[in-house]
């Protein structure tokens, strides 16, 4: 019996008594609870994004309604070909992630080596550091001019610099970030298959390869696809990654740039919408898909159904060391990050050596004299969301798994919906439901628009043990007064 | 209550600390959103980076990001018991 299947059992067996003796007023509370999720859900969910989905059928000029936004979008070839890019880049990204993780995974889950569980966390960083940090250290990092290139063009191996940016650059940088999700998804996969199958397949006479290939991989594929999904999703969600790598011409960027710096062009505004609508219809498409895939397709009566600690193995010599510098290389290339961060965060003016020239405090120093109010803006609405996170993540996990509450798959579906949702989306549709003059923002002394929301669906692991069951829940961001019109320090 | 709460609470206390993590991370919404005084540090390092060219404070500022992150998580790695098991929450599957 799976792990699912157990729980279920036993919330069901623990509902029964409670239910028994006090139906009447249980059934009330739940749906109390519940109608009061779903109205949080229709107001800062439902309705801002209808909110989108209408403006992009808008006529410009004529307050009517039709398609002639999106045959606007795809008979322009320019925008046509920003589609296909974005979806070739997923394609590639995919592709890299997948053949980066799939050893990876399989070293890190089933290898008996001294010091994997330091890799294991070095390898799942990139999980919580933000992807534009990435971004920033790769560019010093492996820019035109940056150390690696300097570096290369000084021992001889190459005459002019390497465009490690641009389009190829995006793929590697792209596939960095999304490895971890893939390879705690292949892990789970690794780990889960019972032991018994392999080794059946050992006395029968499979080799290593051959095992893995018609009896591991083939078992892993539903965790494959899970992670896949959210791999080949994140290109239609990502824009600033390619804005700093120089790629503009994808769909989440064009709609970044159509909407927040040419919003007065109505032609290129409406585009824009239009690219926020399509990628996040992508985005559902491919998560709905990806979820009656995995409904019909389910191992789990061939799993342990435990998390972690499945089968080990103590490889070779040979396999030992090639899965040392294997794991060692991707672990540099992750720790590229927070190191060239601090180098260039604790230098000036460093170009054109490979290491800076200059120390100095000055940076940090100007961040809290000058900016300070960046770092408290950060952790105040953080706390806010956090707030508001923890409320509502408690709630629908309670709801989720603890009552019988009418609606409960509606909620779980918003929930993991939220999941792959992109931010963009959820900011223009929030800058237009919420957001009555929209020249407000970008003048400080505006007057109409009072209230600002944000809300990002954000995951909260929370709760209820018993159930695994990851609560998506609203960000918040609360107007705590009006904001004086001040200069901004150096930005 | 007394025994579900004290079940949950190593579970919501990770999940607190690994939705902080993300809500201070966010750019993508927030950068339709902010207005004049309401940057967060985020948006402090786009502006600085993309528009101010001023690569350095950038860097500082995403250095000073990925130190609190850093901090955050091994915070909630103690309590969690072992990053693996935090990892599993933050990737977002069962």
């Amino acid at each position: 019996m799976s792990v699912r299947q157990g729980y279920e059992a036993g919330a069901g067996g623990r509902m029964s008594r409670p239910r028994f003796l006090l139906w009447h007023r249980t059934v009330r509370s739940e749906i109390v609870l519940s109608g009061f999720v779903w109205l949080v859900i229709l107001f800062f969910i439902v309705y801002p994004v209808a909110f989108l989905v209408l403006d992009s059928f808008r006529i410009a000029n004529t307050g009517q309604l039709g398609f002639h936004n999106y045959k606007a979008f795809f008979s322009d070839l320019y925008y046509l070909n920003t589609f296909l890019r974005t979806c070739l880049l997923s394609g590639l990204v995919l592709l890299v992630t997948t053949a980066l993780s799939l050893p990876l995974a399989y070293i890190l889950a089933r290898y008996k080596l001294r010091g994997m569980t330091f890799f294991t966390a070095l390898t799942l960083l990139p999980i919580v550091l933000p992807a534009y940090a990435g971004a920033f250290a790769w560019v010093v990092f492996f820019g035109r001019f940056g150390t690696f290139n300097l570096l290369l063009m000084r021992w001889g191996l190459i005459s002019k610099p390497l465009n490690l940016l641009g389009f190829p650059g995006l793929v590697l940088m792209q596939s960095l970030h999304l490895l971890p999700f893939m390879v705690l998804s292949l892990m789970a996969a690794y780990s889960s298959i019972d032991p018994a199958l392999e080794e059946a397949a050992e006395v029968e006479g499979a080799s290593g390869i051959r095992r893995f290939l018609t009896i591991t991989l083939p078992l892993s594929t539903p965790s494959y696809f899970a992670g896949a999904v959210l791999v080949f999703l994140w290109p239609f969600t990502d824009w600033l990654t390619p804005l700093i790598f120089g790629v503009t011409d994808l769909l989440p960027t064009i709609a970044y740039i159509n909407i927040a710096y040419h919003f007065t062009d109505v032609t290129r505004r409406y585009m824009g919408i239009v690219s926020v609508v399509i990628a996040s219809l992508v985005c559902v498409g491919s998560f709905l898909l990806l979820k009656t895939w995995i409904e019909r397709k389910r191992y789990t009566g061939l799993s342990k159904g435990t998390l972690l600690g499945g089968r080990t193995i103590r490889p070779r010599l040979a396999i030992r060391i090639i899965s040392y510098l294997y794991v060692v290389f991707i672990s540099m290339l992750i720790l590229i990050i927070p190191v060239v961060l601090a180098l260039s965060g604790f230098s000036r003016r460093w170009v054109l050596t490979p290491l800076p020239r200059y120390w100095t405090l000055e940076n940090f120093q100007l961040i809290f004299t000058e900016a300070g109010r960046l770092v408290y803006n950060s952790f105040r609405f953080s706390s806010v969301a956090l707030l508001m996170g923890v409320f509502f993540g408690l709630l629908m996990a309670y709801l989720l798994a603890r009552t019988k509450a009418p609606g409960r798959a509606g909620l779980e579906f918003v929930n993991s919906l939220m999941l792959v949702f992109p931010g963009v989306a959820v900011g223009v549709a929030f800058l237009r439901a919420f957001g009555m003059a929209m020249a407000s923002l970008w003048l400080p002394t505006g007057s109409s628009c009072r209230w600002r929301f944000s809300c990002g669906g954000y995951r909260i692991f929370c709760a209820w043990p018993m159930l695994p069951t990851n609560s998506w829940t609203l960000r918040w961001r609360k107007p705590l007064k009006w904001p004086e019109p001040e200069s901004s320090g150096h930005l | 209550m007394t025994i579900s709460i004290p079940l949950l609470l190593k579970g919501i206390f990770v999940g607190i600390i690994m939705f902080f993590i993300m809500a201070f991370q966010e750019i993508s919404t927030a950068i339709f959103l902010y207005r004049g005084g309401w940057e967060t540090l985020p948006i402090g390092l786009y502006l600085n980076w993309h528009r101010g060219m001023e690569f350095g404070i950038a860097s500082a500022m995403a250095f000073l990001m990925v130190c609190v992150v850093f901090i955050l998580l091994i915070i909630a790695a103690r309590i969690g018991g072992g990053i693996l098991k935090v990892a599993w929450g933050a990737s977002g599957r069962d």
